[in-house]
């Protein structure tokens, strides 16, 4: 058969330029940052003092949830756009509950989680059902999240949250702030789950070639429906932190997640090469959450810093796009 | 004959003179003398891998020969590229449809030479006109004013055919073209094929369908393993001489045949009529038995696999997996009872590229076999079946983590084969699974599937490439666009009555009833 | 190909938006005596220049089997840059041009992503997205800048003859739109490019010029649709294209089903911006609380959209 056998590998010489042009770039972007770090620690040493360092990670733990949450869904070859006001609308049910109806605090959190996974399994039932595109479906539902927010409270702020609530943002058990804590138990479990179990495993491949998959008896639906759904779980306990956190909610809560949230999670696709997402979601969320505090302590005015994060996510899509697509093509 | 002397040099229109053609593994054209007269019909037939399309490929400069030459109207195509060779009229059409499926057939057929009114915007009128012109060589029925998408596929088919003409060309080589027509649709093509002889274009037809070839043709040039077996006028040539040249005289390499026992019926397919092509597809399958299924492009053969396997759509149909009904909406239930697919397409369809060997591999027993608790991965048990499926499919990897993408082709094939081996299924269908891989590596997927068999599998095994289908199969089925034509017995059937029926034989024509001599 | 659909799903899809607008309008004239009338009902128009003018640009790339979601970012830069410019004397002329090569840059951005690094159109473009809302805070710092120039602003709440000027420009532009789609050679060929870009390389066209040049038009368009909403404000209000976001996307996602066209394109965006605001006009008529508003956007959206994907009968991937 003419075709029989396809051309052999290119030859081996150039495979070590390759080689190491595959790993500075993925490395590329610990570099970069660890360059930031000197740089500002230079400028102002109090950067690096423990007080900043818990700040950071404090911050970081708030943003770490919805970014765990795109990861699982990027992952499996969608997005979710709504996940910002997920966060918002979990929080504000569960602070409304709280507050003013006076739920117990267990039972108010339970709740306001509980609808942000629902609005989760509307959104993968929009994709995996109506067979919408997740990017349109997301807006979507991203917007009549925002009516049904200011639906809750009439425009209104949340502030008088029990005392129980307001500790788990801003208590600390053993001097380690209880986000960080929370920050550190979701990414075991998040880990585990997107590295051994079966649903994360099968995202991973469906992410990789949902053909092949479909081909080899995996139930696609169910599977980028389990990634909505937990990426819904995952955005409203952020907005739940964030509201204990700040001692209020009000209809803004959770806006700014949905750019640091994808930020982080894009630069979780691409550092460690594009295996342990999680591990790369978590480092890429402190590393943004540093870049914001780094350019506050050195006086940049907030617009610098919307901009820069921009910039950071294209970066992120660029660097997400080499290694995925040019580096594999390299090789052959 | 081998030059053609000067003073008939007018009436070639294109000829190579001694090409010949290596690709790794495999010499695809071995000093091939071709040549084609100025205003015929030329058919070029040869079984899979005899070099039909990498000699058209060669004439197109699409490949480059390694030795030989290759003359195209007189003009020594040495140093031509594509662009260049069209330039001189040449033109080939192949198997993808490009057309715009929202724009008018006209349009379709003037795209990009879109005449233009004095205000430069386009000139419908003119439009229609230019397009009618062409399109009134293929088939006058159809509608210009029709949006491509709502025709049907035979229709289809002749718009590309007839936007093709728009570049004027004076050689055209049709490769399998009539793979999508329908009866219609084929009779149009054959009396534009009647009509433009008269006019100097001259045609380089590839086909595997007996009657299109004995009713339009005026020479038939033979192809096998890469050299030309003979040319000759076609009512010089009738069809049982040309099938046994076509499959010669040669004892091919064959997997010694086991007796392997063969039980019960596992899979039953009644009255199943794919969505896409296919009618009326009736066969059984026992356990331990290895059922062929051959036929050209065209017949119908994937569609049947992916409509049993319940990854397309199907008409009607029913399926039964020892004697139970199954309801193959997707594939996870098909899996769950026991079916296996080893797709055509092995990177797009077979496997996902940037994973692992592990990963893939186990990608379709992972609960059944590895998980605790239906949640719970165990992957040290997941490593080491695989590095036993590595070892025992003697896979040609780094290790279990290598990403599949890097393998070879025959690698990955097994990688592939590997996966369902691990799900312990009971009925798997191979969709042309040797396609491209090397002689080695065929063979050893032939010991596997054997070995399937043995261990009381039932096999479906798709295959264009006669020899392997006759050496593994016990009985086969033959494909005809989209019906099953004709069941045969391994043990008593030989290459050339196969492709006999695969060629679109009927049993009752005179001139070829004859018992074919089995060789053995 | 085609299968087996109710003819109830063929309407919609055919002519869904065309009858939701008949609908409304219906709706509207009955439930409230101030919608049917000629004040209000220009007023509708004139609202929908602006949505109008960006959801062509939006058109003209989803034609070009692309998606741009930068008008996001453009429509507010702009806004910014036209305000800040008239305020500090700089002449209407100049400021429209700034505008506007900020946006044909912002298309080429976009062109750049997509045919020479050959990055996914959504990707690229949302990148540019943020880009442009980066760019905007740092130029206008939050603050908002009315404009005071009365040549402007006449320019918008003027009348050539007896209609308004936003109308004029609206139907103005939509007819050398559709003319210079359905009519000339480039036209057509986008259009090619969008349903079979294979087909049209194999036709001779040269994709990533006409490409390119889809991006950069779209930029343009979106330009001319931010100078227009900030003049129609006043002024340039910080992050004035997040609002318009959702509204653009849905009037082009509405204009596919309309007119049996199945795919999107001029005319029918316009009915699906005119419908878009006549939804948002009723309801303020009826006394509808804001923030159902943009439930009701979402929801339409998610509708207008779910109508053609509903018959794909698989689940559509973001390539990343």
């Amino acid at each position: 058969m003419p075709a029989a056998v396809e051309p052999g590998a290119k030859g081996s010489e150039s495979i070590i330029v390759k080689r190491l042009l595959g790993f500075s770039i993925r490395y590329s972007i610990f570099v970069f940052f660890g360059l930031f770090f000197a740089i500002v620690t230079f400028l102002r040493p109090g950067f690096m003092s423990l007080g900043n360092i818990y700040d950071i990670l404090v911050e970081a733990s708030l943003v770490t949830f919805v970014a765990f949450g795109e990861a699982f869904v990027i992952a499996a070859g969608a997005v979710d756009m709504s996940l910002g006001n997920i966060a918002g609308f979990g929080a504000m049910i569960a602070c409304y509950l709280l507050s003013v109806r006076d739920f117990p605090v267990p039972v108010g959190v339970a709740i306001g989680i509980g609808v942000g996974t629902l609005v989760g399994l509307i959104n993968g039932l929009f994709v995996t059902r109506l067979y919408m595109n997740s990017l349109v479906a997301t807006l979507g539902t991203m917007f009549m999240l925002v009516g049904f927010l200011y639906m809750v409270t009439f425009g209104q702020t949340i502030m008088l949250l029990p005392d129980a609530f307001t500790w788990l943002g801003t208590g600390s058990i053993l001097k380690i702030p209880i986000p960080i804590i929370i920050m550190a138990f979701a990414f075991l479990i998040c880990h585990l789950l997107m590295e051994k179990t079966k649903y994360g495993r099968t995202i991973q491949l469906i992410g990789g070639n949902i053909e092949a998959s479909r081909l080899s008896g995996i139930n696609i639906k169910n599977v980028i429906l389990f990634a909505f759904v937990v990426c819904g779980l995952l955005g409203t306990l952020s907005g739940i932190l964030l509201a204990a956190h700040q001692g209020l909610a009000n209809v803004d809560l959770g806006e700014r997640f949905l750019l640091q949230a994808f930020t982080a999670a894009m630069l979780g696709t691409v550092i460690f090469g594009g295996r342990n997402v999680m591990l790369g979601t978590l480092c890429g969320s402190i590393f943004l959450i540093s870049l914001i505090n780094g350019m506050t302590i050195l006086g940049a005015g907030p617009e610098w810093i919307y901009f820069v994060q921009g910039s950071l996510l294209l970066g992120a899509i660029l660097l997400n796009y080499y290694s995925k697509r040019v580096l594999p093509g390299l090789y052959r | 004959m081998s030059t053609p002397n000067s003073g008939q040099q007018n009436d070639i229109a294109i000829y190579t003179r001694g090409v010949s053609k290596y690709f790794p593994g495999v010499q695809a054209l071995k000093e091939l003398d071709f040549e084609v007269r100025r205003g015929e019909v030329h058919a070029l037939v040869g079984e899979n891998g005899a070099g039909k399309s990498t000699l058209m490929k060669i004439i197109v400069r699409e490949y480059l020969e390694d030795e030989g030459d290759v003359f195209i109207d007189n003009q020594n195509a040495k140093g031509m590229g594509i662009r260049d060779v069209q330039q001189l009229g040449l033109s080939l059409i192949h198997q993808e449809l490009n057309l715009v499926p929202m724009l008018t057939v006209a349009h379709n057929i003037c795209l990009g030479q879109e005449p233009l009114t004095r205000f430069r915007t386009i000139d419908w009128k003119r439009m229609r006109d230019k397009a009618k012109e062409f399109l009134d060589q293929i088939s006058p029925e159809i509608n210009l004013a029709d949006r491509v998408q709502d025709l049907s596929i035979p229709h289809q088919q002749l718009v590309a055919i007839a936007r093709s003409l728009t570049t004027k060309p004076r050689f055209l080589i049709l490769d399998e073209p009539t793979a999508r027509l329908d009866q219609k649709a084929t009779e149009n093509l054959f009396s534009f094929l009647a009509n433009v002889k008269n006019k100097g274009l001259t045609v380089i037809y590839i086909s595997h369908q007996l009657e299109e070839i004995y009713q339009i043709c005026d020479r038939i040039t033979v192809l096998r393993d890469g050299k030309k077996i003979i040319t000759a006028p076609v009512n010089e040539l009738p069809q049982g001489d040309l099938i046994r040249r076509m499959v010669g005289m040669e004892i091919t390499q064959q997997v010694p045949k086991e007796h392997v026992p063969i039980g019960e019926v596992i899979l039953s397919v009644r009255d199943l009529s794919p969505e896409k092509k296919g009618e009326n597809i009736n066969f059984e399958l026992k356990s331990g038995e290895i059922l062929g299924i051959v036929g050209s492009i065209g017949a119908g053969k994937s569609e049947v696999a992916h409509a049993i396997f319940g990854s397309d759509p199907k008409k009607s149909g029913t399926i039964l997996i020892s004697g139970r009904e199954l309801n193959t909406r997707n594939p996870a239930e098909a899996v769950n009872a026991g079916l296996a697919l080893i797709p055509e397409e092995r990177k797009a369809q077979g496997l996902v590229g940037n994973e692992s060997v592990r990963k893939n591999m186990t990608i379709a027993s992972l609960e059944k076999r590895f998980c605790a608790a239906r949640l719970w991965i165990k992957q040290t048990k997941e490593k080491e079946a695989v590095r036993e499926s590595i070892t025992t499919l003697k896979i040609a990897t780094r290790g279990t983590e290598q990403e599949v993408q890097f393998l070879s082709g025959g690698t990955q094939q097994k990688v592939v084969l590997g996966k369902w081996l691990m799900s312990d299924s009971d009925i798997y269908l191979f969709d042309e699974p040797t396609k491209g891989i090397d002689v080695g590596g065929k063979h050893e997927i032939y010991r596997l599937i054997m070995e399937l068999a043995r261990q009381g599998a039932g096999i479906v095994f798709i295959s264009n490439e006669l020899p392997e289908v006759l050496s593994l199969c016990d009985r086969i089925l033959v494909m005809y666009q989209g019906r099953i034509a004709k069941e045969l017995s391994a043990t008593t059937t030989n290459r050339e009555e196969i492709l006999f029926y695969v060629m679109g034989g009927k049993e009752n024509e005179q001139d070829t009833k004859q018992s074919w001599p089995t060789d053995q | 190909m085609s299968r087996t659909q109710s003819s109830l799903g063929q309407l919609i899809s055919n002519y869904g938006t065309i009858l939701a607008f008949l609908v409304a309008i219906i709706f509207f004239s009955i439930a409230t005596d101030t919608f049917f009338r000629l004040g209000n009902l220009q007023n509708i128009i004139i609202q929908s220049t602006a949505l109008g003018l960006c959801a062509f640009g939006l058109t003209l790339v989803l034609i070009a089997g692309e998606i741009d979601f930068s008008y996001g970012g453009i429509i507010g830069l702009v806004g910014a840059l036209l305000a800040s410019m008239l305020q500090q004397g700089y002449s209407p002329l100049s400021a429209t041009l700034v505008c506007l090569l900020v946006g044909g840059a912002s298309g080429l951005l976009n062109a750049l992503l997509v045919v020479g690094f050959n990055l996914s159109s959504f990707l690229a473009s949302v990148a540019v997205f943020f880009l442009c809302m980066g760019a905007e805070r740092v130029y206008s710092h939050g603050v908002t800048v009315w404009i005071q120039n009365r040549t402007m602003l006449s320019l918008v709440q003027g009348h050539i003859g007896p209609v308004p000027t936003p109308i004029v420009l609206l139907l103005g532009l939509l007819f050398v739109c559709w003319f210079l789609q359905t009519q000339t050679r480039a036209g057509q060929h986008v259009r090619a490019i969008g349903e079979n870009i294979q087909a049209a390389r194999e036709a001779g066209i040269r994709t990533s010029l006409v490409k390119s040049l889809v991006f950069v038009l779209a930029g343009l368009l979106f330009a001319f649709a931010g100078c227009l909403e900030t003049l129609r404000n006043g002024g340039a209000i910080m992050y004035a294209g997040k609002q318009l976001l959702l509204f653009v996307l849905a009037a082009s996602f509405l204009g596919t089903a309309t007119f049996k066209a199945g795919k999107a394109n001029f005319p029918g965006t316009l009915v699906g911006a005119f419908f878009l605001i006549t939804l948002m006009n009723g309801f303020t008529l009826l006394g509808m609380k804001f923030y159902l508003i943009p439930l009701a956007q979402g929801l339409i959206l998610i509708a207008s959209v779910a109508i053609s994907s509903i018959r794909r009968g698989e689940i559509e991937q973001v390539k990343f």
